[in-house]
């Protein structure tokens, strides 16, 4: 079943993000800081896309949200019939498209609401109204949904913390402590309880996988669920106040189980119980960070 | 009366202030931080520092103790030694528990400024050169030798650690 349900999430996830029009750089943003607007001709294919996808014409930037700028503002939309010159965009190649901006300053809005109104866009002709394909020069609506920093009190978090939304500035030979608040835990098999362990597994490809692990987090079976007898060294230490942790540098922690010596690109792990008695004995969640591969 | 109550009150005023004047202290001969470093040193404590944090609450936002995840008290394998000699300035590591971690081997060590030092520079003018600001002064009559490492990626900060070393 979980196997399953693993396939079809994979399913999904390929999905949407082969379906994915328009996107920011970088990813989390800062809403006063530059950010790069990309759209992806060749994925849009509603009225004219496919022909603006090829096309050595110029090709603009309509925009209505967060923000629509009056007419006379110098980055108003302009007419239908002629695009604000300086709403053009810029062309990458195959069919890639993209424009530089300030969100707050270009949309002359807040931080909150670039984060509470997804900028909204289409890409056409100077003249909207020309004939692409026998049909309107333009692409369908897209939007692009801005995610709010996460910040309070996290479950499970890293130290040091992470560099950018799963990405570590350090690598694996350096120290980094699993973090695991209790007291915000939904679990009621997990509530108050003080015995867990962190069962990590090192990725050593980027496929589905290439891990290298002493038991699979991701796919405990029944035979593995003496976990403490197992994993001792992946004991979370009590901090107090509800709070775990795990401390451990990766490369010496997985050596007995990379044997191969292979590079470790990231972590993966999962906090369970020191004996599993049933499905619900683990934390839902098993984030992944990825480490520094730059500087090794 | 009233006289002797002024005379003695006069009396007791300048008692007091002589007293005070006399109280003056010295300062000692400024400790010598050359002298201080130059001995055998062991490992014994190790912080890691998140150098991502931008706005700190308390102090364990930013720093971590992790020396027992560096430093295995059950392991047989001893923690990392460092020895620095004032003559010929010479330094050298014993390896141990921690030296994986660190870029420190063997050469030639100094003070970024032998008065009033900041920092050790171990190998300096080589390609082998490395910096660790001194988190606090090494006097003769200091226990600790506390390195701060700051690990680069290029010209990026990825993570430090405070190296605590105590006097052999």
């Amino acid at each position: 079943m979980k196997k399953q349900l693993f396939i079809l999430l994979s399913a999904l996830t390929a999905g949407s993000t082969m379906a994915q029009k328009a996107w920011v750089e970088p990813d989390p943003i800062n809403p006063n800081d530059s950010i790069t607007v990309w759209v992806d001709l060749n994925k849009c294919a509603d009225f004219g896309s496919p022909v603006l996808a090829s096309t050595t014409d110029d090709v603009y930037m309509w925009t209505w949200s967060p923000r629509e700028h009056p007419v006379g503002h110098p980055l108003n939309n302009g007419t239908w019939g002629a695009s604000n010159e300086a709403l053009k965009l810029q062309k990458a190649g195959n069919g890639l498209v993209y424009y530089r901006m300030i969100p707050t300053s270009f949309y002359e809005v807040s931080a909150a609401q670039v984060y509470g109104s997804p900028i909204k866009l289409l890409v056409k002709k100077k003249n909207g109204s020309d004939d692409c394909g026998g049909q309107e020069c333009k692409t369908e609506d897209l939007e692009i949904k801005i995610e709010a920093p996460k910040t309070g009190p996290k479950k499970l978090y890293s130290f040091p913390g992470l560099k950018t939304k799963d990405t570590l500035s350090t690598t694996p030979n350096d120290v980094i402590t699993i973090f695991y608040d209790n007291k915000l835990e939904t679990n009621d098999s997990l509530k108050g309880r003080n015995d867990f362990y962190c069962v990590v597994k090192a990725r050593t490809g980027t496929g589905t996988e290439e891990f290298v692990y002493y038991i699979d987090g991701d796919n405990i079976k029944a035979a593995d669920r003496d976990i403490a007898g197992k994993l001792p060294q992946m004991k979370m230490k009590d901090y107090g106040n509800g709070k775990f942790g795990f401390s451990f540098i990766p490369n010496k922690l997985m050596s007995s189980a990379n044997t191969q010596g292979k590079q470790i690109l990231s972590i993966k792990y999962k906090i369970v119980r020191g004996y599993i008695r049933k499905q619900y004995d683990w934390v839902a969640e098993s984030p992944e960070y990825w480490f520094n591969t730059v500087c090794q | 009366m009233k006289t002797i109550k002024l005379t003695a009150l006069i009396a007791i005023t300048s008692t007091l202030f002589f007293a005070c004047k006399k109280d003056t202290r010295e300062l000692g001969p400024r400790a010598n931080q050359v002298e201080g470093i130059s001995t055998e040193w062991t490992l014994n404590k190790v912080q890691q520092i998140d150098v991502n944090v931008q706005l700190a609450f308390q102090e364990s936002d930013t720093l971590l103790d992790v020396t027992e995840t560096v430093i295995d008290l059950l392991s047989s394998m001893s923690p990392m030694e460092i020895s620095f000699k004032q003559q010929d300035s010479v330094f050298m590591v014993n390896p141990g528990q921690g030296s994986d971690m660190f870029n420190l081997k063997d050469g030639k060590w100094c003070f970024d400024n032998e008065k009033y030092p900041s920092k050790v520079i171990f190998n300096k003018g080589t390609s082998d050169e490395s910096v660790y600001p001194l988190v606090r002064p090494v006097r003769p009559q200091d226990k600790y030798l506390v390195l701060k490492y700051n690990k680069m990626c290029g010209s990026d900060r990825t993570v430090s650690y405070h190296l605590w070393f105590v006097r052999k």
